[in-house]
């Protein structure tokens, strides 16, 4: 499609009607200043193509000129060597017309009219398929935003605009070929119906059964069978080791209750019992024949003792007897010789003092015969009796010494007194004397003897008395040193112990008389008994072993006995049990259930086998369809990449979501596309916008590319390039630049279109 | 002196076929016991008066106390009959067991468990040596014990049994898991080795001579795909110790049928048609599992499902594989998408997958099925106007 001309009335900035004609191929370039209504122009172009004639609102009040009126607008375009002509009235008396320019002739009206533009433009039968998206592809207005090359002509007003439309329509409109690959409808159809019968069964993402499709009530119906399948599972194999429980127990009943067990065990211990018994009087006998012997053994080793002390107390006896015999003959002759000494004054003392007695008188008779008077007196016969000696008669004659005085009476006749001179003396030594004759006398007489050596003869008896007394009393020493009364006491006590010995042990089973030999013989007979019990009895060990074995006996009878009934009980409660079980029926499903659980299986593999068939035949249908769209990539970048190379050197531009432009990549380094600069991005928005053309051109599907003051950021170097590959784009039939900087444009070769004053027809075209 | 009596076995009382649609279930369940009644009238025309059931009479030892009632009251219903029961690997005589469960039901005095390994007297001069199982996996030949089995001298010895028998040249009988499941071998002269006129065996669910007195009866009611021969009773008569006449009785209410077939096109069904119809005269009563195989076009393939349609709504019950059966679009398949060169692509790469060895199983059957689904769209498609 080329436009050949474009004419406005009542349309913004221009109230008054304007043209501009002779629109040729290749490059049109309309300069002029900022305020000459480029913008309008261009608007008017989107208003003829785009807008609805019957617009109304914001849309309409946007294209009406300030001072009023009812915007029309005429555009003549060239498809397929035949130029037609649309105009579009807005407002009061809406009306769209097309018409052959080159006749005149009306084809259409109003709505027709539209549907027919669109499907001269697109030469597509598809009628629906948007035509703004496809010419917003090439149509770029003034500093439009790079990366959404929307075909919106008011951001405030527009109603058309909706997302991916560029992508629909560069699909639709690029790739004529590519739908005869990719052919829509069939192809579409077959890939909703993938998609609607994956969406059934699955999320969109594809990673979960859909909550209520198939899939999830079959996933749902196997969880539920499979839940039960372990609960009937659980059940039976709770049924099972009952049974296995109860088999068990059965065994170990008949085990540990065997019919007589409990008789057997008891026969068992009570046999043990009676030999424990036996064991213990045995070992009582055994105990009773030691004890016997010990004490024969004692009691032989005390009759031993007991006799030996018997006759050494005997021989004591004897020995103690003879001594007190002989003892009480010395005590008879010492009392004999005591008596015969106290009988016999006559010590030696007592005739000293005799001597001495006898030795003093015969001094004083000495002296007193020297200091008296020689009287004799010799008396007759008739004198006798009759002189007297101071009183004394006389009867013989008497020689008589007087120291003092005598008096010698001569019976009557005369007294003589005869004094001495010293008298006195005399008289003194005379009583002296006298004395001790007295003295002499009365020692001789207490003696019983009249002469000193009778004296001593009495005094040497007594002395041999002595002597024999003290023999005497040397042999009584030796015969009883303590006396014979305590040797007679010792008699009498080793006589008691000795009567006590003989009356013997109280414990004794012999009689204490009985003879050693005896004894020796009774031991010798206690111990074979004490041999011949201690055989029957059990040792300590084997009577302790005995007793354990009994205690374990009656322990493990105790056990069993404890363990049946603990059997028992358990079994009776397992039994129990188990008719429950039965009454349930849990356990008998299992198979039904698992039946279900093995269909619900089969219906989830069933429907993942559907869904895995699905998305495969998804995955394919994508793959391919990703491949042909491949193939409509493939131009544009081809197409691009001598532009970019052009302008930036080594460069690669990255398409985002279908055909929005991502990343641009310069000498290795990547930018987003909204971090360029303005300039960058401006520049980016016209390569491929003229890609695009070049695209379209080269499917025959050629538009216009239309650039509504292009390149305003871009320096004059950049510029330059810029101008040099648009002058160059010959692939592209038609391009339209509008710009405000003429003489930067100056050096795009092309048409310089003017804007000139329109007189437009009145009334309408007649329809032939 | 002539002893007749019913040899059967492998009653599975109680089976739930669970992995079946429950309405067919309850049909199946329901003719195991009905089977009890067939198997008493056929008793009562061959005038016998014993029925011996060689084990695995319940499916279950958990089996639901209403099968167990429903057993009895059967059985009950012939009381001219004496049932004898003998515990199997599937029922096996535990404490606690199946068995007791039974009697505490108080069954009537013509249903006799055969759950001791003990003489039993079945008649005047006839005594019956049961082996019963009592345990899943005994360990050790059960019938071992009637070769010492003392009985008066000229009495008929009945033997019977539950287990394999090694075959000559082919070890066991049983299969493996399949029909004689229970893993116990019997010696195969038992009978000859114990002075039996007649040994009854169970577990093998088809029925089979193993010599001239020693037999497996079968299952009187099929209730798997077999591949031997089900749906029988024996019909036994002893004349005296050393001789017996076995009579193979037809018994089942369901035939279960297995067959396979490689087909290269929808033609090739035709066959198929009267192998089926061979198989049973009522189709009604008739499971069958098919296999099918080969490679068939789109066009085929779609005919092929009709005609499996046609069948399932005749049958019983028809369960067929369809894993081993290949799609291969031809040409005029593909004409189908001409109207987009795309689907004709897209179809191209999954006959790639489905024909790609590298390719594990599960993609190439994904590949398969969404080739019918890729032909089943565009079809739809084709059939609507465009939107």
């Amino acid at each position: 499609m080329k436009l050949r001309a474009l004419r406005v009335a009542a349309f913004r900035r221009f109230a008054a009607p304007v043209a501009i004609d002779g629109i040729r191929d290749g490059v049109n370039v309309l300069a002029g200043p900022n305020e000459m209504g480029k913008s309008t122009l261009f608007h008017a172009l989107e208003a003829a193509f785009l807008m609805r004639f019957k617009a109304g609102g914001a849309a309409l009040d946007h294209m009406r000129p300030h001072v009023g009126g009812e915007p029309l607008v005429e555009v003549d375009f060239e498809r397929d060597g035949r130029v037609w002509r649309l105009r579009k009235q807005f407002g009061r008396g809406a009306n769209a017309i097309l018409s052959d320019a080159t006749t005149g002739r009306i084809e259409a009206r109003n709505g027709d009219a539209e549907d027919r533009l669109v499907s001269i433009v697109r030469g597509h039968r598809d009628a629906a398929v948007d035509l703004g998206g496809m010419l917003g592809l090439v149509w770029v207005r003034q500093q439009r935003s790079f990366s959404r090359p929307d075909p919106d002509f008011d951001p405030k007003t527009d109603k058309q605009k909706s997302r991916g439309i560029e992508y629909t329509a560069l699909i639709d409109a690029v790739t004529a070929e590519v739908d005869a690959t990719v052919s829509g409808e069939l192809f579409e159809a077959v890939r909703r119906r993938t998609t609607d019968a994956l969406g059934a069964l699955v999320t969109t993402e594809r990673s979960a059964a859909r909550k209520g499709g198939p899939l999830d009530k079959a996933q749902s119906a196997l969880a539920d069978a499979s839940a039960k399948l372990a609960d009937a599972q659980r059940a039976a194999a709770a049924a099972h080791d009952r049974g296995d429980a109860i088999v068990k127990l059965d065994v170990d009943l008949a085990l540990c209750n065997a019919p007589g067990a409990a008789a057997l065990a008891a026969a068992t211990i009570s046999k043990l019992d009676a030999e424990i018994a036996n064991a213990v009087s045995a070992r009582g006998r055994r105990d009773l024949a030691m004890e016997k012997l010990r004490a024969l053994e004692r009691e032989a080793l005390w009759a031993e003792k007991s006799a030996r002390e018997a006759a050494e107390r005997a021989i004591e006896l004897e020995r103690l007897g003879a001594a007190l015999s002989q003892a009480e003959i010395i005590e008879q002759e010492l009392k004999t010789l005591a008596e015969k000494a106290n009988a016999n004054p006559a010590t030696v003392a007592v005739v000293q003092s005799i001597v001495d007695l006898q030795n003093d008188l015969t001094v004083l008779g000495a002296q007193i015969a020297a200091q008296s008077a020689l009287v004799d007196i010799d008396v007759t016969e008739a004198g006798r009796g009759r002189v007297r000696v101071d009183g004394t008669p006389i009867s013989e004659n008497r020689s008589l010494s007087v120291a003092d005085q005598l008096t010698i009476d001569l019976d009557g006749l005369a007294a003589v007194r005869i004094r001495l001179p010293n008298a006195s003396k005399a008289a003194a030594l005379k009583r002296e004397y006298d004395s001790k004759s007295r003295q002499l006398a009365d020692r001789l007489a207490a003696l019983d003897v009249s002469t000193l050596d009778e004296a001593r003869g009495k005094s040497a008896a007594r002395t041999a008395t002595l002597s024999a007394l003290e023999a005497c009393r040397l042999q009584q020493a030796a015969l009883a040193p303590q006396g014979i009364a305590r040797l007679a006491d010792r008699i009498a006590a080793l006589q008691a112990e000795q009567t006590a010995a003989a009356d013997g042990s109280t414990t004794s089973p012999l009689p204490a008389a009985t003879s050693l030999a005896a004894r020796r013989n009774a031991i010798i007979e206690a111990q074979a008994a004490l041999t011949s019990a201690a055989t029957a009895a059990l040792d300590d060990a084997a009577y302790r072993a005995l007793v354990v074995v009994r205690q374990t006996a009656a322990e493990t009878e105790a056990r069993r006995a404890e363990r049946v009934a603990d059997l028992t009980v358990r079994r009776a409660r397992l039994s129990g049990e188990q008719s429950g079980a039965d009454e349930d029926g849990r356990a008998a499903s299992v198979d039904a259930v698992a039946g279900v659980v093995t269909r619900a299986g089969a219906e989830v593999a069933r429907l993942s086998n559907e869904v895995a068939a699905l998305q495969l035949l998804e995955m394919t249908l994508r793959d391919v369809e990703a491949a042909s769209r491949d193939a409509v990539f493939a131009p544009i970048v081809r197409r691009l990449t001598p532009h970019l190379e052009r302008i930036f050197g080594a460069a690669d531009l990255a398409f985002k979501d279908q055909f929005a432009v991502d990343q641009l990549t310069r000498n290795g380094v990547r930018e987003a596309v909204a971090t360029l600069s303005d300039g960058t991005r401006e520049q980016l928005s016209v390569l491929v916008r003229l890609s695009f053309a070049e695209v379209l051109a080269e499917r025959g599907h050629a538009l216009p590319l239309v650039l509504d003051d292009p390149l305003v950021f871009s320096d004059d170097e950049r510029l330059s390039q810029m101008l040099d590959v648009l002058a160059n784009a010959s692939a592209v039939g038609q391009m339209l630049v509008l710009t405000c900087r003429e003489s930067a444009f100056r050096a795009l070769a092309g048409e310089r279109l003017r804007i000139q004053a329109w007189q437009p027809e009145v009334g309408q075209p007649t329809i032939s | 002196m002539t002893v007749r009596f019913i040899h059967s076995g492998d009653w599975h009382l109680g089976k739930s076929f669970g992995t079946l649609p429950d309405g067919l279930s309850g049909e199946l369940r329901a003719a195991r016991f009905d089977a009890i009644s067939r198997i008493a009238d056929i008793a009562i025309h061959r005038a016998a008066s014993h029925v011996l059931v060689a084990g695995d009479v319940f499916d279950s030892p958990d089996i639901a106390r209403v099968d167990l009632r429903r057993t009895v009251e059967r059985m009950a219903d012939h009381p001219n009959i004496v049932w004898v029961l003998l515990p199997g690997n599937h029922d096996p005589a535990r404490s606690g067991g199946v068995w007791q469960r039974l009697r505490r039901l108080e069954p009537p005095p013509n249903l006799v468990i055969a759950d001791d390994a003990a003489p039993l007297d079945l008649a005047p001069g006839v005594t019956l040596l049961p082996a019963p199982l009592t345990s899943k996996f005994p360990g050790q030949d059960p019938s071992a014990w009637m070769t010492g089995a003392v009985t008066p001298p000229g009495t008929v010895r009945i033997g019977l049994a539950h287990g394999s028998v090694p075959i000559f040249g082919q070890g066991p009988s049983s299969d493996g898991g399949n029909d004689g499941d229970s893993g116990i071998t019997l010696a195969a002269d038992r009978a000859a080795q114990s002075g039996l006129a007649y040994l009854a065996l169970g577990d093998w669910h088809g029925t089979k001579r193993i010599t001239p007195n020693t037999w497996y009866s079968g299952t009187p009611e099929p209730d798997r795909f077999p591949d031997n021969d089900p749906g029988h009773v024996l019909a036994v008569s002893v004349n005296g110790p050393g001789h017996a006449d076995v009579e193979k009785i037809h018994s089942r209410a369901f035939t279960w049928a297995k067959a396979s077939a490689t087909i290269t096109s929808a033609d090739d069904l035709a066959a198929i048609d009267q192998t089926i119809a061979a198989m049973s005269k009522t189709p009604r009563a008739l499971l069958l599992n098919l296999a099918l195989a080969g490679n068939v076009s789109m066009a085929e393939h779609e005919r092929v499902g009709a005609w499996c349609e046609r069948w399932s709504a005749r049958l019983k019950w028809l369960d067929v594989g369809l894993d081993r059966l290949a799609i291969r679009p031809t040409t005029s398949d593909l004409d189908q998408l001409a109207g987009s060169p795309a689907l004709i692509t897209v179809a191209r790469r999954l006959v790639a997958i489905t024909d790609d060895a590298t390719v594990d199983d599960n993609k190439r059957a994904a590949a398969s099925l969404a080739l019918i689904r890729l032909f089943g769209f565009a079809a739809e498609a084709a059939g609507e106007p465009a939107p």
